[in-house]
């Protein structure tokens, strides 16, 4: 493992410094993390635990339109002391979380044992595109986001390299269909390490948008993120 | 390999407005402009200001780095009688009526699944955006955004703590004690 990287520091060693690793971050990584040998293992099996927390913990956002609850995009910070106070027992911002707090949620665990990833989208959010089925935290359906039929105007995962179609995604938000032909059983997967890949290519992308809208479905590498936290 | 930097705060992207602008839907009645005159500054919760919801969590953010927030207040509140319910309030001081209106759209960004259509009309504040089923709810007042969301296992309308905390941001400045002039008087140089 390396040392962590941001929104983590390890200076200077200051008490009004928050981007020292918190000792309860670190905590909740390394339980999650256990075993893994490098970071990309230790960003897969925090991933995997996110996704797992669902349902008695988190769940997708419907009722609040996939609305962030743990994360502002606007302030560009992660709320992960509320994050730390849920799995700790506590209320914390409450159950519903969207891909962008997933995001965050695993790149900033993620990072504190060393890996380097990004918060980052694909999709152009004008038009939106429109997703296979999937099944997103907390839910036991497999269906387009939320079963409106109005797919994603924009996705957003954690990001290895530099969040470009090359690199893997983390996505703790969703699972989708491995099984790309148009008929058979659904093949559940969660995305962790896997390359988001080209248009039709097979990978990721290929797995989350439909046919016709995998162009749309683009790495938006120019908006990749690593939020502050609070 | 080089990591991550930490990303400044700022705008959303314009393709991401413009995204939301095409969504949402503005009632004829809802005024181009903010009540003059209404500036609000260092908001501060008390359960007086929402009956019937106890306070569970809050948090402030006096430094955004956004020049068009000056403070945002966190607060969790649950239902008196049902403690599955909870609403996640955030409140935004921004410097002015526009920059609320403005930040209000800003906002709307934060919302992945956002409804084909979203209502813009005036019944709780100057601006509020409505959600199907009541269920989130952003309202500007005078410099303010206020943001409303559901948090807990059992859904609840957030319409009524929008409307309370409304009531109590109209009828806050009243309660500001009227300040006398003080003529100041010169100092006394003692003579020995």
């Amino acid at each position: 493992l390396l040392p962590p990287a941001a929104p983590w520091t390890g200076a200077p060693f200051l008490d009004a410094n928050i981007t020292l690793p918190w000792s309860d971050v670190l905590a909740i990584s390394c339980t999650w993390a256990a075993g893994a040998t490098n970071a990309s293992e230790a960003a897969l099996l925090i991933t995997s635990r996110l996704y797992s927390l669902g349902p008695e913990l988190f769940e997708y956002g419907c009722p609040v339109f996939g609305r962030e609850m743990y994360t502002s995009s606007v302030l560009a910070v992660f709320d992960c002391s509320a994050f730390v106070e849920r799995i700790n027992g506590g209320e914390g911002n409450g159950r519903f979380v969207n891909c962008t707090d997933c995001a965050c949620i695993i790149s900033t665990f993620a990072n504190v044992l060393g890996a380097r990833l990004w918060q980052s989208r694909m999709g152009v959010y004008v038009p939106a595109f429109l997703t296979r089925d999937i099944r997103t935290i907390g839910s036991t359906r497999w269906s387009s986001p939320c079963a409106l039929g109005l797919g994603f105007m924009f996705h957003e995962v954690a990001w290895n390299g530099n969040a470009a179609e090359v690199d893997a995604v983390y996505d703790g938000s969703l699972l989708v269909n491995a099984n790309l032909g148009r008929t058979g059983f659904i093949v559940p997967l969660l995305a962790a390490g896997l390359g988001f890949g080209p248009a039709f290519g097979g990978q990721y992308r290929s797995m989350l948008a439909q046919q016709q809208d995998q162009l749309i479905c683009r790495a938006a590498t120019e908006e990749r993120r690593c939020r502050a936290l609070m | 390999m080089s990591g991550p930097d930490v990303t400044p705060p700022g705008k959303p992207s314009e393709l991401h407005l413009r995204a939301v602008r095409e969504r949402i839907i503005a009632r004829p009645s809802v005024r181009a402009a903010a009540a003059p005159g209404v500036f609000f500054r260092s908001f501060h919760h008390n359960e007086a200001q929402t009956p019937g919801w106890k306070l569970k969590r809050a948090r402030t953010l006096s430094q955004t780095g956004l020049p068009n927030v000056l403070r945002v207040t966190h607060l969790s509140l649950a239902a008196a009688d049902a403690p599955a319910c909870l609403v996640k309030v955030e409140v935004y001081e921004t410097p002015s009526p526009e920059a609320a209106r403005e930040l209000m759209l800003d906002l709307l960004t934060g919302f992945q699944s956002l409804p084909e259509r979203v209502e813009l009309e005036e019944a709780i504040g100057e601006a509020s955006v409505v959600f199907p089923r009541d269920t989130a709810r952003l309202v500007a007042r005078g410099n303010l955004v206020v943001v409303l969301a559901n948090a807990g296992t059992q859904l609840a309308s957030v319409g009524e703590i929008a409307r309370s905390l409304d009531r109590f941001l109209m009828d806050a400045p009243r309660l500001v004690p009227r300040t006398r002039r003080l003529r100041l008087q010169q100092p006394r140089l003692s003579r020995r």
